[in-house]
């Protein structure tokens, strides 16, 4: 269990988590996500213990982080890839922090087995590749066997085959009663790893919901509609208390209504439909949409569409 | 995939410093940045020692050098040493933050007072066996090598004995100097800059005022060469003890500015 509380973090005068509270609940992947700067790496180091907050708080299972008494075996976290020396082999690594906190050294097998390292783990993590990198800092997290785990950006570097595998690891961790945090730039990946989502921009609260009540609540949620009578159907649309968009290819584009509702609405007053498309918008278009005015870092062309 | 985890075992008490020593002596050993750093110590100090003590020359028949204090002579190599075990304890620090291991470190010992004193205790205990085996070491092969040539000191000579044991000491201490440093500017480069300034640009830049009550006394390296290492007592040097208190004092201050900054520091 993680609880955010008011947390804020300013620099100077820039302000880079306003405000923010939310809960990570154990036994399901939370997915935490914001477009690049927007605040999620801050957050996590404030609940490691690493940046002080400005104001406010964040508990691990109820207590900040620095009172935790084996901090390893409480909290596991990959916060950024290469977090370790190079000159030291991955075994090295992992013996160093499991001194710190009594953990048994026959687990960094156990761990390095279960990322794939095994192999490697001999030699000096310098020449690992971002990927293994990655591997090796999902090991530091599992070391302790800790009951919270946070991972920032963990899919980054990883091939599509270590992707998938990451996903069904974290997966599993929640789904063994574990609380898992996990940030990320892109709403589609969180989808299928994620059942809740902690959203941010600008290092503010935009939404705290299930992936599938985000995913209803977009108003992206349309219906096209191909008919050769199409100034009648916007009449009878607008009497219905629907709103409707003419699109160039002379299909018209509804939001308000579902499909089910539109078609019987066309069997009433008989009108004809050669085509009846529920538009279920992208989980991109409704991240874009639910943050487009929280982007820190917009390129030229779309800042000039908006 | 990770039923291949055996859950670990709760277990009573709190993380404390037995565990966080022994994290950091590992750290050490598992680098090789370590055995490298500490090979230049030996192996520096060493040549050094052989090659000052080997151009002592005669000056004559029954007649000593005037003011000559083998045992001085003898430890001359610690010059080289001091700089190689500031460089160990700046690295102990400055390694972790180039690398980014300070984050994985405060994951795993987020009291971080705690954290900087295990560190001085690995590096203090290194720098201290290091030093007094070093300083013993040269101490011998000093003496045996201007055997013959000058009056040479024995072990149970007045004060010698104080001037060996000390200045194996004052290498941990120059240890300790060197990890203040790293925490305090984070930077290998900047850390290790630091330290050399402070040994020796310092009593460099105070040279001039030498008549002026000898300021340069106060620099960590002069008190070395001229008031630990040395059993003759000097004209305007500090006393021994004096100056190894004095080194006693730059540490623990140059520590308690480095432990109000890490606590304070994003790390």
């Amino acid at each position: 269990m993680i609880t955010a509380h008011g947390l804020t973090k300013r620099y100077g005068s820039t302000t880079a988590v306003n405000d923010l509270s939310f809960d990570v609940r154990p036994g399901v992947v939370t997915g935490f996500l914001g477009p690049n700067g927007s605040g999620k790496s801050t957050t996590m180091r404030m609940i490691m213990g690493l940046d002080n907050p400005t104001s406010g708080s964040a508990l691990v299972n109820g207590q900040p982080y620095a009172k935790l008494r084996w901090p390893l075996r409480e909290v596991g976290a990959l916060l950024d890839a290469k977090a370790f020396n190079p000159g030291r082999t991955a075994y090295d690594h992992l013996e160093c922090l499991a001194l710190m906190n009594s953990i048994p050294l026959p687990r960094i097998d156990e761990v390095l087995d279960v990322v794939g390292l095994t192999d490697v783990a001999g030699q000096r993590a310098g020449k690992y590749s971002l990927g293994m990198g990655q591997r090796l800092g999902i090991a530091t997290a599992l070391l302790g066997d800790p009951g919270v785990l946070l991972f920032d950006e963990p899919i980054n570097g990883l091939d599509p085959e270590g992707i998938r595998w990451a996903r069904y690891l974290l997966r599993d961790l929640a789904s063994e009663g574990r609380t898992v945090l996990v940030s990320s730039h892109l709403i589609n990946e969180m989808s299928l790893t994620a059942e809740r989502l902690v959203v941010i921009g600008r290092g503010t609260l935009i939404a705290e919901m299930t992936v599938d009540e985000f995913t209803a609540q977009s108003a992206l949620n349309a219906v096209r509609i191909v008919t050769p009578m199409s100034e009648s159907f916007v009449a009878a649309m607008r009497d219905a208390g629907a709103s409707t968009r003419l699109e160039t290819d002379g299909s018209i584009v509804a939001t308000g209504m579902s499909a089910a509702e539109i078609g019987e609405l066309a069997s009433d007053r008989i009108l004809t439909v050669h085509e009846l498309t529920p538009l279920r918008g992208s989980l991109e278009d409704a991240f874009m949409e639910l943050t487009h005015d929280a982007v820190e870092y917009r390129t030229a062309s779309t800042a000039s569409s908006n | 995939m990770t039923s291949t985890l055996i859950p670990l075992t709760g277990l009573p008490g709190r993380y404390g410093a037995r565990q966080v020593v022994r994290a950091e002596f590992a750290k050490l050993r598992t680098l090789r940045s370590t055995k490298w750093t500490l090979a230049i110590t030996i192996i520096g100090t060493l040549m050094v020692t052989i090659l000052a003590t080997n151009s002592v020359q005669h000056s004559g028949p029954g007649r000593g050098l005037l003011n000559f204090d083998p045992t001085n002579q003898s430890l001359s190599g610690f010059a080289l040493g001091s700089l190689a075990i500031g460089v160990l304890g700046v690295l102990a620090m400055t390694g972790e933050y180039s690398s980014g291991t300070i984050r994985s470190s405060l994951a795993a010992a987020p009291r971080r007072p705690l954290l900087l004193a295990a560190k001085a205790i690995v590096t203090g205990f290194i720098g201290l066996v290091v030093g007094e085996v070093m300083t013993f070491a040269c101490f011998f092969i000093g003496q045996a090598i201007m055997a013959g040539r000058v009056q040479t000191a024995a072990l149970g000579d007045p004060g010698v004995l104080r001037a060996l044991v000390l200045t194996g000491a004052y290498l941990a201490l120059l240890g300790l100097l060197g990890l203040g440093l790293g925490v305090i500017i984070r930077h290998t480069a900047g850390a290790i800059a630091a330290f050399v300034g402070v040994i020796f640009l310092v009593p460099a830049l105070l040279q001039p005022l030498s008549a002026h009550g000898n300021p340069a006394r106060f620099a960590p390296e002069e008190i070395l060469s001229n008031s630990v290492a040395a059993v003759l007592p000097q004209s305007h040097q500090l006393s021994p003890t004096v100056g190894f208190l004095f080194m006693i004092g730059y540490c623990v201050a140059v520590l308690a500015v480095a432990v109000v900054l890490l606590n304070r520091r994003d790390a």
